[in-house]
């Protein structure tokens, strides 16, 4: 009978364990509506530059609800989430990036710029763009979250394909001068520690033979 | 004892060869069992002067301080080799790779040790071990002194490159394990410092991610500079075991090379000979294919496997890292299990033992590589994973089981070919299953077992005529001492420079299995 119990018990835990890591499948993105109108903007020194580097330059995004759509639509928002997002260009390739209409599984969007709590109008947001954003072309979307935090509706500052009103970010190298003159000296250390010793093994074992 | 300089001394192993007869003089060596400059050793030798026992808790110069410089340093270059796979998620993004991108710079870091490894087993030979590790170790430390320094694809997939020519440090371990223990535990001895070698590519995946959280959150380092501080650890220890190797590392149980050559005590041999013996042996080519697939496998997923579960499972980056440091990790006790039970194999079956446990080992491998890629579940994947783990290293294990014994003279360039064979697998896995974006990683992972089914399969090939092969029993006629003599021709023999090679065939005989034992002198 206890080897019953315990057989049982680690049925249990093992099927709790099963269960425990299955993923429930979150929001399809294809079922949302576009209901936000986003705009963003690179605010920059270098005004003509058109590109934005990161740690320097700014994304000003200004996000209000559809003015040509029914009153009650947005009687369940509650807030929005704002998110910097890749564009094709910078996915092809690089299945990390895959773009995927289960919203648990999407990776279009690494970085969240802001989230607010929902107003129809009269948002704006001025995001740094942090040091550790990735080179590329990208977009803004904001999605609209009830409050279980459910995405319901969305909108993006790009068309539906996503090729027009691109953003493109400039990233750093990570490189630093102190890196590189640390590991130029650690370099020679090695090289030289190394001739050293076997020129010196050389050298000591010409002399006469000590035992 | 005499002084040494009056004996006419020979071979690789550097032992007097006296003229009196065989019993009385291997009842000399180890009554007397002392090094040439008369101090005796701490673990009972054999007439090689080799340890006949493995004491994995003691340093005694010269055996196990060998043991230990040479595993340490092994794995020092498997942890800078595979130091970028674990950080991989934050390189792809600050050199802006794509999948062939990540994939070619994965062929680079297995490619150069294929030549690194033909060349250390020569060097081995000719100029000692203990010269090839510390040179091999020191001369790539500022190639990872570069990896801080990338801008771009090119230069990474240079990098990954030339650091991958420190992974030959794996021939001079063997060689070192070869020439400082005794044939009965030789097995035993290759797995447990090689095993221990490889687990630097498991403590990489799980230090890595640990160092570069550590350099980012408490010096506030951004992203793309954390990781290049990161690599400054596997370049500082490059630099510390090739010092210590120079300054605590001997070649052979009785001196370095250098020495021994200069008093007497050493016959050099000449490339092109020990080159001809080794290549000319068809079983070198065999054992070329198959470490292909256990190897060759074992470094494919080091490179693959932490962007696996990190992709495919949404896991985190330190999380990845430390599901794919259990792969490298089961290298402390697989590999050497694998050197332990081709020798207890040995004890009752003799070689033909040895390569059936390797056949089964490595095939089974093979099947549980299968089922890692037909597994869509985390927790089961990772379970699978360590199974299929445990079988691909004790191949390699058994493998090292039986290489000592396909050749004497060309023991160092056998194991180089073989060695660079590993590698030649894992790029060749790299390149057909995992560089594209036709297959999946989940499927490349399936195809790349049914490989290894196959390419095993070539082990029933092998045959030694003084002991048999998988399918075939020996031919009575042959000894060892025919098989390892007729590696030198009739002058060399006369001359009496194959005479280390007859004092190794004597000590083989244990290879003919309990069944067939006979009397040590011949």
């Amino acid at each position: 009978m206890a080897c019953c119990h315990k057989l049982l018990a680690v049925t249990v835990l093992f099927a709790a364990l099963f269960q425990a890591t299955e993923v429930e499948g979150g929001v399809r993105f294809s079922t949302l509506e576009r209901n936000l109108v986003v705009n963003a903007q690179i605010q920059s020194q270098n005004v003509s530059s058109g590109v934005a580097k990161v740690g320097v330059d700014s994304l000003a995004v200004q996000w209000n609800l559809n003015s040509s759509l029914e009153i009650e639509v947005d009687s369940e928002y509650a807030s929005v989430k704002v998110k910097l997002c890749f564009a094709p260009k910078s996915q092809i390739d690089r299945g990390w990036r895959k773009t995927d209409d289960d919203l648990q599984r999407d990776n279009t969007c690494p970085k969240e710029i802001a989230t607010k709590l929902y107003r129809s109008e009269g948002n704006f947001v001025v995001w740094r763009i942090p040091k550790n954003v990735p080179g590329g072309e990208y977009f803004v979307r904001a999605y609209v979250l009830d409050t279980q935090a459910v995405e319901l509706a969305y909108g993006q500052n790009t068309d539906d394909a996503k090729t027009t009103n691109l953003i493109t970010i400039i990233p750093i190298t990570g490189r630093l001068p102190s890196i590189d003159i640390a590991g130029i000296v650690l370099s020679l250390f090695s090289v030289v520690s190394l001739c050293s010793f076997l020129l010196a093994e050389t050298l000591l074992g010409r002399k006469p033979a000590m035992s | 004892m005499a002084p040494h300089n009056e004996h006419q001394s020979q071979g690789i192993t550097g032992s007097p060869v006296l003229p009196v007869p065989k019993d009385v003089m291997d009842e000399l060596s180890s009554a007397q069992a002392t090094d040439l400059k008369g101090r005796p050793f701490a673990l009972p030798v054999d007439s090689e002067h080799k340890a006949k026992t493995l004491r994995l808790y003691s340093f005694a110069s010269p055996h196990m301080l060998t043991f230990h410089l040479s595993w340490i340093s092994f794995m020092t270059c498997f942890f800078s080799t595979f130091a970028p796979p674990p950080l991989m998620p934050v390189i792809r993004d600050n050199l802006n790779f794509t999948k062939v991108d990540i994939s070619n710079a994965a062929v680079a870091s297995v490619s150069g040790s294929i030549i690194s490894r033909l060349l250390m087993g020569t060097i081995c030979d000719l100029a000692g071990p203990r010269y090839g590790c510390a040179i091999l170790i020191m001369v790539t430390a500022p190639a990872v002194f570069c990896m801080p320094l990338v801008n771009s694809v090119t230069g990474f997939i240079m990098v990954r490159f030339f650091i991958s020519f420190a992974l030959a440090t794996f021939v001079s371990c063997q060689f070192w394990m070869s020439s400082m223990f005794n044939s009965k535990i030789v097995g035993l001895a290759n797995g447990t410092a090689a095993g221990w070698g490889n687990v630097g590519g498991g403590v990489t995946q799980l230090v890595m991610p640990l160092v570069f959280s550590l350099i980012r959150h408490q010096f506030g380092a951004e992203e793309f500079t954390a990781w290049r501080l990161a690599f400054f650890l596997p370049g500082v220890m490059h630099v510390v075991m090739g010092l210590l190797v120079l300054t605590l590392g001997q070649d052979l149980p009785d001196g370095n090379y250098a020495a021994l050559k200069r008093s007497g005590d050493k016959v050099s041999d000449t490339f092109d000979k020990v080159f001809w013996h080794g290549v000319t042996n068809y079983r070198t080519w065999i054992f070329t294919i198959t470490y292909g697939y256990c190897l060759g496998v074992e470094l494919t997923v080091d490179n693959i496997i932490a962007e696996y579960f990190y992709d495919r499972f949404d896991v985190n980056l330190s999380t990845a890292g430390i599901i794919a440091s259990t792969f490298g990790f089961m290298n402390i006790f697989a590999r050497p299990l694998g050197g332990i039970v081709s020798d207890l194999t040995a004890r009752r079956f003799g070689m033909r033992g040895r390569l059936w446990v390797l056949w089964i080992i490595q095939s089974l491998g093979g099947v549980f590589c299968v089922v890692l890629g037909l597994t869509h579940q985390l927790t089961s994947s990772i379970v699978v994973m360590l199974i299929f783990s445990i079988f691909v290293q004790a191949a390699c294990g058994a493998t090292f089981g039986v290489i000592p014994f396909i050749s004497r003279r060309s023991l160092g360039i056998i194991s180089g070919l073989i060695g660079a064979g590993g590698n030649v697998g894992s790029i060749l896995t790299q390149v057909l299953f995992f560089s594209s974006s036709k297959y999946s990683s989940e499927t490349g992972i399936m195809l790349m077992g049914v490989m290894t089914l196959a390419c095993t399969s070539v082990l029933f090939l092998v045959y030694f005529p003084q002991w048999g092969g998988m399918l075939f029993p020996p031919n009575s006629k042959t000894t060892e001492e025919d098989y390892y003599g007729d590696e030198w021709s009739e002058e060399e023999r006369s001359a009496g420079l194959a005479n280390a090679s007859y004092k190794f065939a004597a000590n083989s005989r244990s290879e003919r299995g309990a069944r067939r034992a006979v009397p040590v002198s011949a």
